[in-house]
Protein backbone atom coordinates (compact mmCIF):
# COMPACT_ATOMS: atom_id res chain seq x y z
CA UNK A 1 0.00 0.00 0.00
CA UNK A 2 2.90 2.00 0.64
CA UNK A 3 4.17 1.71 -2.46
CA UNK A 4 1.12 2.50 -3.91
CA UNK A 5 0.62 5.71 -1.93
CA UNK A 6 4.20 6.81 -3.30
CA UNK A 7 3.09 6.30 -6.95
CA UNK A 8 -0.03 8.22 -6.39
CA UNK A 9 1.15 11.41 -4.38
CA UNK A 10 4.32 11.18 -7.45
CA UNK A 11 1.90 11.17 -9.93
CA UNK A 12 0.04 14.37 -8.58
CA UNK A 13 3.01 16.08 -7.63
CA UNK A 14 4.01 15.19 -10.91
CA UNK A 15 1.45 16.23 -13.00
CA UNK A 16 1.01 19.41 -10.94
CA UNK A 17 4.73 20.13 -11.48
CA UNK A 18 4.62 19.73 -15.38
CA UNK A 19 1.61 21.42 -15.93
CA UNK A 20 2.63 25.00 -13.99
CA UNK A 21 6.24 24.41 -16.08
CA UNK A 22 3.89 24.43 -19.14
CA UNK A 23 2.26 27.37 -18.55
CA UNK A 24 4.86 29.77 -17.38
CA UNK A 25 6.95 28.84 -20.07
CA UNK A 26 4.26 29.64 -22.26
CA UNK A 27 3.48 32.81 -20.54
CA UNK A 28 7.25 34.16 -20.63
CA UNK A 29 7.40 32.87 -23.98
CA UNK A 30 4.25 35.13 -24.99
CA UNK A 31 5.64 37.86 -23.37
CA UNK A 32 9.42 37.53 -24.76
CA UNK A 33 8.78 36.94 -28.51
CA UNK A 34 5.05 38.76 -28.92
CA UNK A 35 4.61 36.66 -31.90
CA UNK A 36 0.39 35.23 -31.88
CA UNK A 37 1.68 32.34 -34.56
CA UNK A 38 5.55 31.04 -32.66
CA UNK A 39 2.99 31.51 -29.31
CA UNK A 40 0.09 29.20 -30.85
CA UNK A 41 2.84 26.35 -31.81
CA UNK A 42 4.53 26.50 -28.13
CA UNK A 43 1.40 26.57 -26.60
CA UNK A 44 0.69 23.09 -28.88
CA UNK A 45 4.31 21.77 -28.29
CA UNK A 46 3.94 22.21 -24.29
CA UNK A 47 0.63 20.62 -24.29
CA UNK A 48 1.72 18.01 -26.06
CA UNK A 49 4.88 17.59 -23.99
CA UNK A 50 3.19 17.86 -21.21
CA UNK A 51 0.54 15.33 -21.54
CA UNK A 52 3.50 12.69 -22.83
CA UNK A 53 5.02 13.61 -19.51
CA UNK A 54 1.86 13.42 -17.33
CA UNK A 55 0.42 10.33 -19.36
CA UNK A 56 3.58 8.55 -18.91
CA UNK A 57 3.42 9.13 -14.87
CA UNK A 58 -0.13 7.91 -15.12
CA UNK A 59 0.39 5.12 -16.45
CA UNK A 60 3.20 3.93 -13.82
CA UNK A 61 0.78 4.21 -11.52
CA UNK A 62 -1.95 2.42 -13.00
CA UNK A 63 0.11 -0.55 -14.11
CA UNK A 64 1.21 -0.89 -10.75
CA UNK A 65 -2.47 -1.17 -9.21
CA UNK A 66 -3.71 -3.57 -12.00
CA UNK A 67 -0.34 -5.94 -11.63
CA UNK A 68 -0.60 -5.81 -7.64
CA UNK A 69 -3.89 -5.01 -6.66
CA UNK A 70 -6.26 -5.93 -9.16
CA UNK A 71 -5.00 -9.26 -10.50
CA UNK A 72 -4.49 -10.56 -6.82
CA UNK A 73 -8.18 -10.23 -6.04
CA UNK A 74 -9.37 -11.56 -8.83
CA UNK A 75 -7.47 -14.66 -7.94
CA UNK A 76 -8.72 -14.50 -5.25
CA UNK A 77 -12.20 -14.32 -6.48
CA UNK A 78 -12.35 -16.86 -9.42
CA UNK A 79 -10.90 -20.12 -9.26
CA UNK A 80 -9.34 -19.67 -12.81
CA UNK A 81 -8.98 -16.49 -14.44
CA UNK A 82 -6.73 -14.70 -17.06
CA UNK A 83 -6.23 -11.21 -16.48
CA UNK A 84 -4.58 -8.89 -19.15
CA UNK A 85 -4.56 -5.08 -18.07
CA UNK A 86 -2.94 -3.93 -21.23
CA UNK A 87 -5.01 -6.29 -23.55
CA UNK A 88 -8.67 -6.40 -24.47
CA UNK A 89 -11.13 -8.11 -26.65
CA UNK A 90 -9.81 -7.65 -30.13
CA UNK A 91 -11.14 -5.18 -32.73
CA UNK A 92 -12.03 -8.25 -35.31
CA UNK A 93 -14.37 -10.16 -32.70
CA UNK A 94 -16.93 -7.09 -31.98
CA UNK A 95 -16.79 -6.61 -35.32
CA UNK A 96 -17.90 -9.75 -36.44
CA UNK A 97 -21.35 -9.28 -34.46
CA UNK A 98 -22.02 -6.81 -37.17
CA UNK A 99 -23.59 -4.99 -34.69
CA UNK A 100 -21.19 -2.21 -33.47
CA UNK A 101 -19.40 -0.20 -35.77
CA UNK A 102 -15.60 0.00 -35.32
CA UNK A 103 -13.96 3.43 -35.90
CA UNK A 104 -11.08 5.07 -36.65
CA UNK A 105 -9.25 4.35 -33.13
CA UNK A 106 -9.88 0.95 -31.28
CA UNK A 107 -8.62 0.04 -28.19
CA UNK A 108 -9.31 -2.01 -25.36
CA UNK A 109 -7.89 -3.01 -22.10
CA UNK A 110 -8.34 -4.91 -18.79
CA UNK A 111 -8.85 -8.33 -20.41
CA UNK A 112 -10.64 -10.77 -18.09
CA UNK A 113 -11.65 -13.95 -18.65
CA UNK A 114 -13.29 -16.23 -15.77
CA UNK A 115 -16.24 -18.90 -15.10
CA UNK A 116 -19.12 -17.60 -13.35
CA UNK A 117 -21.53 -20.33 -11.74
CA UNK A 118 -19.92 -22.21 -14.66
CA UNK A 119 -20.50 -19.44 -17.44
CA UNK A 120 -17.43 -18.60 -19.22
CA UNK A 121 -17.39 -14.79 -19.43
CA UNK A 122 -14.78 -12.27 -21.46
CA UNK A 123 -14.69 -8.76 -20.30
CA UNK A 124 -12.51 -5.67 -21.29
CA UNK A 125 -12.52 -1.59 -21.86
CA UNK A 126 -13.56 -0.52 -24.76
CA UNK A 127 -12.96 3.07 -26.23
CA UNK A 128 -14.19 3.75 -29.68
CA UNK A 129 -13.51 7.33 -31.98
CA UNK A 130 -14.91 8.13 -35.15
CA UNK A 131 -13.10 10.90 -36.96
CA UNK A 132 -15.37 14.08 -37.53
CA UNK A 133 -13.52 16.65 -40.00
CA UNK A 134 -10.41 17.51 -38.39
CA UNK A 135 -11.60 16.55 -35.01
CA UNK A 136 -12.19 13.21 -33.34
CA UNK A 137 -15.26 11.88 -31.23
CA UNK A 138 -15.62 8.85 -29.16
CA UNK A 139 -18.35 7.18 -29.77
CA UNK A 140 -18.43 4.51 -27.83
CA UNK A 141 -16.29 4.37 -23.81
CA UNK A 142 -17.39 1.53 -21.80
CA UNK A 143 -17.44 -2.10 -21.28
CA UNK A 144 -18.19 -5.05 -23.82
CA UNK A 145 -18.90 -8.95 -21.90
CA UNK A 146 -18.67 -12.18 -23.90
CA UNK A 147 -20.84 -14.90 -22.27
CA UNK A 148 -21.49 -18.60 -23.37
CA UNK A 149 -25.67 -18.49 -24.05
CA UNK A 150 -27.61 -21.13 -22.59
CA UNK A 151 -29.56 -21.41 -25.96
CA UNK A 152 -28.45 -23.11 -29.69
CA UNK A 153 -29.26 -20.87 -32.37
CA UNK A 154 -28.39 -20.24 -36.07
CA UNK A 155 -28.72 -16.72 -37.11
CA UNK A 156 -27.35 -13.20 -35.48
CA UNK A 157 -29.99 -10.90 -33.56
CA UNK A 158 -29.40 -7.98 -32.02
CA UNK A 159 -31.09 -5.81 -29.68
CA UNK A 160 -29.78 -1.86 -28.94
CA UNK A 161 -31.00 0.58 -27.05
CA UNK A 162 -32.56 3.14 -29.33
CA UNK A 163 -29.84 6.06 -29.43
CA UNK A 164 -26.84 3.73 -28.98
CA UNK A 165 -24.68 5.52 -31.20
CA UNK A 166 -21.59 2.96 -31.90
CA UNK A 167 -24.22 0.51 -33.36
CA UNK A 168 -24.71 0.31 -37.02
CA UNK A 169 -27.14 1.58 -38.91
CA UNK A 170 -29.70 -1.07 -40.25
CA UNK A 171 -28.04 -0.64 -44.44
CA UNK A 172 -24.66 -0.88 -42.34
CA UNK A 173 -25.67 -3.88 -40.86
CA UNK A 174 -27.03 -5.79 -43.73
CA UNK A 175 -23.42 -5.46 -45.79
CA UNK A 176 -21.66 -6.41 -43.06
CA UNK A 177 -23.35 -9.78 -42.37
CA UNK A 178 -26.32 -11.41 -43.87
CA UNK A 179 -29.28 -9.03 -44.70
CA UNK A 180 -31.36 -8.48 -41.73
CA UNK A 181 -34.81 -7.47 -40.97
CA UNK A 182 -36.13 -5.23 -38.09
CA UNK A 183 -38.23 -7.17 -35.87
CA UNK A 184 -40.92 -5.64 -33.69
CA UNK A 185 -41.61 -7.98 -30.67
CA UNK A 186 -45.21 -7.95 -29.09
CA UNK A 187 -43.92 -6.29 -26.33
CA UNK A 188 -44.63 -2.19 -26.44
CA UNK A 189 -42.21 -1.23 -23.94
CA UNK A 190 -39.65 -3.22 -25.09
CA UNK A 191 -40.05 -2.20 -28.83
CA UNK A 192 -40.16 1.52 -27.55
CA UNK A 193 -36.58 1.18 -26.09
CA UNK A 194 -34.91 -1.16 -28.07
CA UNK A 195 -34.36 -1.72 -31.54
CA UNK A 196 -34.60 -5.30 -32.60
CA UNK A 197 -32.59 -6.60 -35.89
CA UNK A 198 -32.79 -10.63 -36.69
CA UNK A 199 -31.68 -12.38 -39.72
CA UNK A 200 -33.93 -14.82 -38.99
CA UNK A 201 -37.42 -13.31 -37.41
CA UNK A 202 -37.99 -16.62 -35.79
CA UNK A 203 -34.35 -16.67 -33.92
CA UNK A 204 -34.89 -13.67 -32.13
CA UNK A 205 -38.75 -14.56 -31.12
CA UNK A 206 -36.80 -17.55 -30.07
CA UNK A 207 -34.25 -16.06 -27.86
CA UNK A 208 -36.44 -13.06 -26.62
CA UNK A 209 -38.77 -14.62 -24.86
CA UNK A 210 -41.13 -12.47 -22.86
CA UNK A 211 -39.31 -13.47 -19.84
CA UNK A 212 -36.20 -12.47 -21.12
CA UNK A 213 -37.57 -9.35 -22.66
CA UNK A 214 -38.13 -8.23 -19.03
CA UNK A 215 -35.05 -9.36 -17.33
CA UNK A 216 -33.18 -6.74 -20.02
CA UNK A 217 -35.52 -3.79 -19.67
CA UNK A 218 -34.83 -4.49 -15.92
CA UNK A 219 -31.04 -4.99 -16.19
CA UNK A 220 -31.36 -1.76 -18.37
CA UNK A 221 -32.75 0.18 -15.60
CA UNK A 222 -30.41 -0.74 -13.24
CA UNK A 223 -27.04 0.24 -15.49
CA UNK A 224 -26.20 3.76 -16.24
CA UNK A 225 -24.97 3.89 -19.44
CA UNK A 226 -26.81 2.97 -23.27
CA UNK A 227 -27.22 -1.11 -24.12
CA UNK A 228 -26.54 -3.30 -26.51
CA UNK A 229 -26.78 -6.89 -26.86
CA UNK A 230 -25.81 -9.33 -29.44
CA UNK A 231 -26.79 -13.39 -29.81
CA UNK A 232 -24.10 -14.75 -32.04
CA UNK A 233 -22.41 -17.79 -32.39
CA UNK A 234 -23.97 -19.40 -29.43
CA UNK A 235 -22.72 -16.26 -27.36
CA UNK A 236 -23.97 -13.40 -25.92
CA UNK A 237 -22.50 -10.06 -26.14
CA UNK A 238 -23.16 -7.24 -24.42
CA UNK A 239 -21.88 -3.50 -24.79
CA UNK A 240 -22.27 -1.01 -21.87
CA UNK A 241 -21.40 2.63 -22.93
CA UNK A 242 -21.31 4.20 -19.59
CA UNK A 243 -18.01 6.45 -20.22
CA UNK A 244 -16.78 4.44 -17.38
CA UNK A 245 -13.13 2.67 -17.05
CA UNK A 246 -12.94 -0.16 -14.78
CA UNK A 247 -10.21 -1.01 -12.12
CA UNK A 248 -8.67 2.12 -11.88
CA UNK A 249 -7.06 3.80 -8.87
CA UNK A 250 -8.32 6.67 -7.26
CA UNK A 251 -6.27 9.75 -8.06
CA UNK A 252 -7.62 12.10 -5.54
CA UNK A 253 -8.16 9.77 -2.51
CA UNK A 254 -5.02 8.62 -0.66
CA UNK A 255 -4.17 4.95 0.23
CA UNK A 256 -3.04 3.92 3.56
CA UNK A 257 -3.55 4.45 7.37
CA UNK A 258 -5.25 7.63 6.73
CA UNK A 259 -6.94 6.77 3.46
CA UNK A 260 -8.33 3.60 1.57
CA UNK A 261 -6.91 0.22 2.84
CA UNK A 262 -6.71 -2.60 1.20
CA UNK A 263 -10.33 -3.41 2.18
CA UNK A 264 -11.61 -0.61 0.18
CA UNK A 265 -9.80 -1.52 -2.62
CA UNK A 266 -11.29 -5.45 -2.68
CA UNK A 267 -15.09 -4.03 -2.57
CA UNK A 268 -14.04 -1.26 -4.88
CA UNK A 269 -13.21 -4.36 -7.53
CA UNK A 270 -16.13 -6.40 -6.50
CA UNK A 271 -18.08 -3.89 -7.15
CA UNK A 272 -17.06 -3.73 -10.60
CA UNK A 273 -17.67 -6.96 -11.21
CA UNK A 274 -20.95 -7.41 -9.53
CA UNK A 275 -21.67 -5.28 -13.24
CA UNK A 276 -20.28 -8.48 -15.01
CA UNK A 277 -21.88 -11.28 -12.70
CA UNK A 278 -24.95 -9.52 -12.49
CA UNK A 279 -25.35 -10.00 -16.44
CA UNK A 280 -25.58 -14.15 -15.43
CA UNK A 281 -28.09 -14.11 -12.48
CA UNK A 282 -30.14 -11.66 -13.91
CA UNK A 283 -30.32 -12.73 -17.47
CA UNK A 284 -30.30 -16.52 -15.86
CA UNK A 285 -27.67 -17.91 -18.13
CA UNK A 286 -26.85 -20.58 -15.83
CA UNK A 287 -30.19 -22.12 -16.70
CA UNK A 288 -29.21 -24.87 -18.73
CA UNK A 289 -32.70 -26.30 -19.43
CA UNK A 290 -32.45 -25.82 -22.63
CA UNK A 291 -28.48 -27.70 -23.27
CA UNK B 1 -49.63 24.05 -69.34
CA UNK B 2 -48.38 23.88 -66.04
CA UNK B 3 -52.17 22.84 -64.99
CA UNK B 4 -51.31 19.80 -66.94
CA UNK B 5 -48.31 19.09 -65.89
CA UNK B 6 -49.28 19.32 -62.59
CA UNK B 7 -52.19 16.63 -62.96
CA UNK B 8 -49.92 14.91 -64.36
CA UNK B 9 -47.50 14.56 -61.39
CA UNK B 10 -50.12 13.95 -58.93
CA UNK B 11 -51.54 10.96 -61.03
CA UNK B 12 -47.40 9.42 -61.18
CA UNK B 13 -47.72 9.94 -57.40
CA UNK B 14 -50.54 8.38 -56.76
CA UNK B 15 -49.74 5.38 -58.94
CA UNK B 16 -46.44 5.03 -57.21
CA UNK B 17 -48.22 5.41 -53.71
CA UNK B 18 -50.78 2.86 -55.05
CA UNK B 19 -47.69 0.44 -56.24
CA UNK B 20 -45.80 0.93 -53.04
CA UNK B 21 -48.66 0.04 -50.87
CA UNK B 22 -50.09 -3.27 -52.87
CA UNK B 23 -46.49 -4.01 -52.90
CA UNK B 24 -45.94 -4.16 -48.77
CA UNK B 25 -49.34 -5.68 -48.53
CA UNK B 26 -48.07 -8.28 -50.61
CA UNK B 27 -44.72 -8.70 -48.89
CA UNK B 28 -46.96 -8.79 -45.66
CA UNK B 29 -48.35 -11.71 -46.43
CA UNK B 30 -45.54 -13.93 -48.11
CA UNK B 31 -43.98 -13.05 -44.65
CA UNK B 32 -47.11 -14.75 -42.75
CA UNK B 33 -46.90 -17.74 -45.37
CA UNK B 34 -42.77 -17.84 -44.32
CA UNK B 35 -43.94 -17.58 -40.44
CA UNK B 36 -46.81 -20.30 -41.10
CA UNK B 37 -44.11 -23.08 -43.13
CA UNK B 38 -42.04 -22.07 -39.35
CA UNK B 39 -44.80 -23.59 -37.46
CA UNK B 40 -45.13 -26.48 -39.64
CA UNK B 41 -41.06 -27.55 -39.07
CA UNK B 42 -41.51 -26.42 -35.47
CA UNK B 43 -44.75 -29.07 -35.43
CA UNK B 44 -43.08 -31.72 -36.90
CA UNK B 45 -40.00 -31.72 -34.71
CA UNK B 46 -42.30 -32.14 -31.53
CA UNK B 47 -44.18 -34.68 -33.12
CA UNK B 48 -41.00 -36.28 -34.03
CA UNK B 49 -40.08 -36.50 -30.74
CA UNK B 50 -43.28 -36.94 -28.75
CA UNK B 51 -43.42 -40.37 -30.78
CA UNK B 52 -39.94 -41.33 -29.62
CA UNK B 53 -40.88 -40.17 -25.77
CA UNK B 54 -44.47 -42.31 -26.46
CA UNK B 55 -42.65 -45.62 -27.53
CA UNK B 56 -40.54 -45.10 -24.81
CA UNK B 57 -43.39 -44.77 -22.67
CA UNK B 58 -45.22 -48.02 -24.02
CA UNK B 59 -41.69 -49.68 -23.19
CA UNK B 60 -41.97 -48.67 -19.70
CA UNK B 61 -45.56 -49.14 -18.98
CA UNK B 62 -45.45 -52.67 -20.81
CA UNK B 63 -48.01 -51.13 -23.54
CA UNK B 64 -50.70 -51.31 -20.90
CA UNK B 65 -51.40 -47.13 -21.18
CA UNK B 66 -51.16 -47.56 -25.04
CA UNK B 67 -54.71 -46.62 -26.01
CA UNK B 68 -54.91 -43.18 -23.99
CA UNK B 69 -52.83 -41.19 -26.22
CA UNK B 70 -54.81 -39.59 -28.83
CA UNK B 71 -53.70 -39.96 -32.50
CA UNK B 72 -52.23 -37.14 -34.63
CA UNK B 73 -52.03 -36.49 -38.27
CA UNK B 74 -50.14 -33.56 -39.62
CA UNK B 75 -50.42 -33.28 -43.39
CA UNK B 76 -49.03 -30.62 -45.58
CA UNK B 77 -50.83 -27.39 -46.07
CA UNK B 78 -52.87 -27.35 -43.32
CA UNK B 79 -54.98 -24.34 -42.37
CA UNK B 80 -54.03 -22.32 -39.03
CA UNK B 81 -57.32 -23.58 -36.97
CA UNK B 82 -55.94 -27.56 -38.44
CA UNK B 83 -52.79 -26.62 -37.12
CA UNK B 84 -54.28 -25.02 -33.91
CA UNK B 85 -56.14 -28.57 -33.16
CA UNK B 86 -52.71 -30.86 -33.95
CA UNK B 87 -50.65 -28.59 -31.42
CA UNK B 88 -53.44 -29.02 -28.65
CA UNK B 89 -53.68 -32.82 -29.20
CA UNK B 90 -50.06 -33.11 -28.72
CA UNK B 91 -50.12 -30.78 -25.53
CA UNK B 92 -52.44 -33.79 -24.13
CA UNK B 93 -50.30 -36.48 -24.60
CA UNK B 94 -47.57 -34.28 -23.09
CA UNK B 95 -49.47 -33.61 -19.80
CA UNK B 96 -50.38 -37.29 -20.14
CA UNK B 97 -46.99 -38.86 -20.50
CA UNK B 98 -46.04 -36.37 -17.50
CA UNK B 99 -48.92 -38.05 -15.23
CA UNK B 100 -47.85 -41.52 -16.51
CA UNK B 101 -43.98 -40.88 -15.34
CA UNK B 102 -45.68 -40.26 -11.90
CA UNK B 103 -46.81 -43.71 -11.49
CA UNK B 104 -43.92 -45.09 -13.02
CA UNK B 105 -40.76 -44.48 -11.35
CA UNK B 106 -38.45 -46.37 -13.36
CA UNK B 107 -39.37 -44.22 -16.26
CA UNK B 108 -38.99 -41.17 -14.89
CA UNK B 109 -35.68 -42.50 -13.62
CA UNK B 110 -34.71 -43.42 -17.41
CA UNK B 111 -31.86 -41.39 -19.22
CA UNK B 112 -33.86 -41.79 -22.35
CA UNK B 113 -36.87 -40.14 -20.90
CA UNK B 114 -34.69 -37.39 -19.23
CA UNK B 115 -33.07 -37.06 -22.50
CA UNK B 116 -36.35 -36.54 -24.13
CA UNK B 117 -37.75 -34.45 -21.98
CA UNK B 118 -35.37 -31.64 -22.34
CA UNK B 119 -35.65 -32.42 -25.94
CA UNK B 120 -39.38 -31.67 -25.56
CA UNK B 121 -38.91 -28.80 -23.87
CA UNK B 122 -36.91 -27.48 -26.29
CA UNK B 123 -38.89 -27.89 -29.51
CA UNK B 124 -41.89 -26.79 -27.69
CA UNK B 125 -39.71 -23.28 -27.19
CA UNK B 126 -38.93 -23.34 -30.94
CA UNK B 127 -43.12 -23.54 -31.50
CA UNK B 128 -43.46 -20.77 -29.24
CA UNK B 129 -41.13 -18.57 -31.18
CA UNK B 130 -43.05 -19.89 -34.50
CA UNK B 131 -46.07 -18.98 -32.80
CA UNK B 132 -45.06 -14.97 -31.77
CA UNK B 133 -42.74 -15.00 -34.91
CA UNK B 134 -46.46 -15.79 -36.87
CA UNK B 135 -48.66 -13.50 -34.70
CA UNK B 136 -46.58 -10.78 -34.87
CA UNK B 137 -46.62 -10.78 -39.02
CA UNK B 138 -50.39 -11.49 -39.05
CA UNK B 139 -50.89 -8.17 -36.42
CA UNK B 140 -48.44 -6.09 -38.60
CA UNK B 141 -50.52 -7.50 -41.91
CA UNK B 142 -54.12 -7.01 -40.64
CA UNK B 143 -53.10 -3.45 -39.41
CA UNK B 144 -51.97 -2.64 -42.47
CA UNK B 145 -55.67 -4.11 -43.62
CA UNK B 146 -57.56 -1.47 -41.07
CA UNK B 147 -55.34 1.35 -41.49
CA UNK B 148 -55.74 4.59 -44.44
CA UNK B 149 -54.82 4.07 -46.98
CA UNK B 150 -53.24 0.72 -47.07
CA UNK B 151 -56.85 -0.11 -46.58
CA UNK B 152 -58.15 1.06 -49.56
CA UNK B 153 -55.69 -0.89 -51.44
CA UNK B 154 -56.21 -3.52 -49.73
CA UNK B 155 -60.16 -3.52 -50.01
CA UNK B 156 -59.81 -2.98 -54.09
CA UNK B 157 -57.61 -6.00 -54.12
CA UNK B 158 -59.67 -8.68 -52.06
CA UNK B 159 -57.54 -8.82 -48.92
CA UNK B 160 -58.85 -9.90 -46.10
CA UNK B 161 -58.02 -10.62 -42.57
CA UNK B 162 -55.83 -13.70 -41.34
CA UNK B 163 -56.53 -15.87 -38.00
CA UNK B 164 -54.04 -15.82 -34.98
CA UNK B 165 -52.15 -19.01 -34.03
CA UNK B 166 -54.02 -19.06 -30.81
CA UNK B 167 -52.26 -19.92 -27.09
CA UNK B 168 -53.28 -23.06 -25.56
CA UNK B 169 -56.92 -23.02 -24.59
CA UNK B 170 -55.55 -25.59 -21.09
CA UNK B 171 -53.29 -22.67 -20.51
CA UNK B 172 -55.83 -19.87 -21.40
CA UNK B 173 -58.10 -21.72 -18.59
CA UNK B 174 -58.18 -21.25 -14.83
CA UNK B 175 -55.66 -23.36 -13.18
CA UNK B 176 -57.37 -25.46 -10.50
CA UNK B 177 -55.68 -25.87 -7.46
CA UNK B 178 -55.98 -29.09 -5.80
CA UNK B 179 -54.47 -29.41 -2.29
Amino acid sequence: MEELERLRSQYNKKAAIYITLGVVVDILLIILTRNLELARLNITITILVVGIKVAVEKDKYRKYYKENFVKNILEDIYDRVVYNPTKGIEERVLSSTGLIRTGTTYRSEDYIGASYHGINFEQSDVDITVKQGKSSRTIFKGRWMIFDFNKRFKSNVMVAQKGFEAVTTRSMISRKIHSVDKISTESESFNKRFDVYAEEGHDAFYILTPVLMERIMRLDMSHKGQLALCFHNNKLYVGINDKKDFFEPSMKLSYGDNGLGYEDIVDSIKDELYEITSFVDDLALDDDLYI
Amino acid sequence: MEVIIFILVVIIALVCAYIGLLNALNVAKVKIDEASSDIDVALTKRYDVLTKMIDVVKGYTKYEQETIFKTIELRKNMSISEKNEASKAMDENVAKIHALAENYPELKASENFNTLQKAIADVEEHLQAARRFYNANVSAYNQKLVTFPSSLVAGMNGFTKKEFFEAEAAKRSDVKMDF
